[in-house]
């Protein structure tokens, strides 16, 4: 089920919400919790109900690891130990294998010689909405059950921990001791309205990003990566852009109403998008853009490379950045595109490194127009369909013959004004310069301008909702 | 204010907002689809498609005995001009045998067609592509509220401001007497080396109309609409191939109206009827219409042509 589809909107949320807070009020934490995890697992199951049972098998196995990690005997610590770390093991190894097969192993097939001109191929199966998050999710939860940064969750609370509708199938990734201490806690109704108004407003906020502006900036953009023809330099910064801004608006657009659906539901979940196009550096830009999978990248990645490689130095920092990077690429799914996008924000952040390391300063409008054409640059070969696409459109981005053309962008776009052209003045607008959906939700105020610009904005979604077939979240095909 | 004020006033006035649109929007009736469209006259607003596709679902039924199926080729022909069956044009600027279909299709539930006018135009299967928007039932909610819906009201104004609507009741489009350089869809069709390219997908939709008026009872005039004779000189022989393939589908009781024919050369050298040598000046039009009426009555007078009567 999407968030943008009247079915969620009109029916699941409200009646989650309502529901979700009834059961809190009059049967207590405990029922309200079983209510959501049934609520999120039909919120998964809408979409294709046979993966339902992936991810419930994913959960068991996950729990029955994280029990296995669990220290229960302080005794035996050397023992446990041991055997925790087996566990531990069992637990990354069988994880990654879940998500490998259904994400890379025909790519790694793919790339094997041949033999007597035989490929072995699996069949192509379509992957679990959801699959890299979760499992991400419960990655991070073994490795933080083994450190003791939480103990094992009962098989409850870890159900409803990794299978909770705001962030199932497109995160933020959550780590399990910010949210199951929630699930038990009896709020007080005040503070639960308050939150709730608040989450109804960021929701409000999200959903005007993806159906109003994101998806405006999608049909130059599809448009654009779908055409083979030469291309003016103005048609190929006026197509990459548009990538940039959609995936923006569509990704941070879904994060605001994950985090909108958690708080009408009184829990609080990360931040994923903090105005990731003012940042000045890429790694100024990696602590604005993903936050919760630059988190993990960092905590569960870069440190651990770093880590088994002895020493902190320069050079080594530079090799876990690049790895750790190209991974994050991979992860995105079996391409090399993918993989090429991973590596060039790696080499992106090696150069900020040593930039830092050697203390040298630049201007900020300087670091602000390099990170932000880099990054641009970098989601040409995230949003094209193989290296070669790619490429011709990064050619097109620089000064050649045609400069200022428009006849592929005249005879893909019809630039209607309401559809396109002032969504996307006012998404420029509101990516550079506006404060961010969580700094409103966070200056809130309750009164009759807010509540009525609220409606306002949802009544403006609904028309849009209304007037286009729902296109999907990007992050959905993660 | 309080919480649970805030959260009822945002809520409520959101409620409201959506059911105040919807049912203004259902009141006014555009497309004539929310209430009985019979007697009223409605005028093709904003998107084309959209609105002929609408208005083909409730409005054409209720009010017209005969629907013309074509292209831009055919869009200016003012069919209010044929008094002897009323008859609507749905045909689409820039439109193919796909989404003319998509059209012709809304009005096959009601049961109230007498004939089907279908133009023969190479354009008409040259490609399947939905141009602008992919005509679903979905288009039915849309016109509860929608960016389309409010083109439609823009384009409304417009027109009653300007008086210069665009379409009027019966589905025509003023096209202008001016000339004008033939665009670049009809120059690469027209140009293109050997037969012209006719789509797959679009052929197959061609004879799925021509199967499914049959099997309705209902008969087809085929019209081979008018081209400049200069045009029609340089790629007669692809012309009548055309023709001859789609005319392969023709019942025993259609007809075929031919202004390739040798009967309307003079029509075809006067170059002032045409805009761009395929499309007819308005004024051109008329007389074509004219043409169309007159063969249509000769045909009742000599007792050859008999609509089935409307049930």
């Amino acid at each position: 089920m999407m968030f943008n589809s009247f079915r969620f909107l009109f029916v699941f949320l409200p009646v989650v919400t309502v529901g979700y807070a009834a059961f809190q009020r009059y049967a207590g934490p405990r029922v309200a919790q079983a209510f959501l995890l049934l609520s999120s697992l039909v919120f998964y199951a809408v979409a294709k109900p046979v993966y339902v049972f992936l991810l419930i098998g994913s959960i068991l196995f996950n729990w029955a690891v994280a029990v296995g990690i669990g220290i229960e005997d302080v005794d035996a610590m050397p023992l446990q130990l041991a055997k925790r770390k087996r566990m531990l093991q069992l637990g990354l190894v069988g994880n990654i294998l879940f998500l490998g097969s259904f994400k890379y192993f025909n790519f790694f097939l793919l790339h094997l010689p041949a033999y007597h001109g035989i490929r072995f191929t699996l069949p192509d199966w379509s992957f679990p909405l959801g699959i890299s998050f979760f499992t991400l999710t419960q990655i991070m939860y073994l490795v933080d059950t083994y450190q003791g940064l939480n103990a094992p969750n009962s098989l409850f609370d870890h159900a409803t921990l990794v299978s909770m509708f705001p962030y199932v199938t497109s995160g933020p990734l959550v780590r399990s001791r910010a949210i199951v201490p929630q699930l038990t806690k009896r709020t007080d109704t005040n503070d639960r309205l308050e939150v709730a108004c608040r989450g109804l407003l960021i929701f409000a906020l999200g959903l005007a990003k993806k159906v109003i502006i994101a998806d405006s900036f999608a049909r130059i953009a599809d448009a654009g990566f779908g055409s083979t023809g030469s291309l003016s330099m103005l048609e190929g910064w006026v197509f990459s852009l548009s990538y940039t801004f959609q995936i923006y608006f569509d990704f941070s657009g879904y994060s605001d109403m994950a985090v909108g659906a958690a708080w009408m539901l009184g829990i609080d979940i990360p931040i994923n998008f903090n105005a990731p196009y003012r940042s000045k550096s890429i790694s100024e830009f990696w602590q604005r853009w993903h936050i919760s999978l630059s988190n993990f990248i960092t905590n569960y990645m870069f440190t651990p490379i770093l880590r088994a490689m002895g020493k902190a130095t320069l050079k080594t920092s530079v090799f876990a950045v690049l790895v750790a990077m190209a991974i994050a690429g991979l992860w995105h799914g079996p391409a090399w595109t993918f993989i090429l996008f991973g590596t060039l924000h790696g080499i992106a952040l090696a150069c900020n490194q040593v930039w830092k390391k050697k203390r040298l300063k630049m201007p900020d409008w300087i670091g602000w127009l390099l990170t932000f054409v880099f990054v641009n640059a970098a989601f040409i070969f995230f949003r094209s369909p193989n290296v070669p696409a790619a490429l011709h459109l990064l050619r097109a981005t620089l000064p050649h013959a045609a400069l200022f053309g428009t006849s592929a962008l005249k005879g893909v776009v019809p630039l209607t004004p309401l559809l396109i052209v002032r969504p996307i003045t006012f998404g420029i607008v509101l990516a550079f310069f506006f404060k961010t959906s969580y700094d409103v939700a966070r200056s809130f105020a309750r009164n009759y301008l807010s509540a009525f610009g609220t409606a306002l904005l949802l009544g403006a979604c609904i028309l849009y909702m209304n007037s286009t077939a729902a296109k999907e979240f990007v992050y959905f095909a993660f | 204010m309080s919480t649970r004020a805030w959260l009822a006033t945002t809520i409520g006035v959101t409620l409201l907002l959506v059911v105040g649109v919807a049912g203004i929007n259902a009141f006014v009736d555009i497309y004539g689809i929310f209430r009985n469209p019979a007697g009223r006259h409605l005028a093709v607003y904003g998107d084309e498609r959209i609105a002929k596709y609408l208005l083909c679902e409730k409005y054409v039924p209720a009010n017209f005995d005969a629907i013309v199926v074509g292209s831009s080729v055919s869009a200016n022909w003012d069919m209010s001009g044929v008094d002897s069956i009323k008859t609507y044009n749905a045909s689409l600027n820039g439109g193919n045998i796909v989404e003319e279909k998509t059209v012709f299709d809304q009005t096959l539930p009601a049961h109230r067609l007498k004939a089907v006018f279908l133009v023969v135009h190479p354009f008409l299967t040259s490609s399947h592509e939905f141009e602008t928007v992919r005509l679903t039932p979905r288009e039915n909610v849309a016109a509860l509220g929608s960016l389309s819906l409010l083109d439609a009201y823009k384009d409304k104004l417009h027109t009653l401001l300007h008086k210069d609507g665009a379409t009027d009741a019966f589905g025509t489009t003023k096209l202008g007497d001016n000339p004008q350089p033939m665009n670049a869809i009809v120059r690469k069709l027209l140009g293109s080396p050997g037969e012209f390219p006719i789509d797959p997908i679009a052929f197959d939709a061609n004879r799925a109309l021509i199967a499914e008026v049959h099997s309705t009872g209902l008969p087809i005039v085929f019209i081979i609409p008018p081209l400049s004779e200069s045009l029609l000189e340089s790629r007669s022989g692809q012309f009548a191939g055309y023709s001859r393939l789609i005319l392969g589908d023709k019942a025993l009781g259609d007809k075929v109206i031919d202004f390739t024919s040798p009967d309307y050369l003079e029509f075809r050298k006067n170059s002032a009827n045409f805009k761009d040598g395929v499309h007819l000046t308005d004024r051109a039009a008329h007389e074509v219409v004219a043409d169309i009426r007159k063969r249509l009555d000769d045909w009742a007078g000599d007792g050859q042509r008999r609509f089935p009567d409307r049930q």
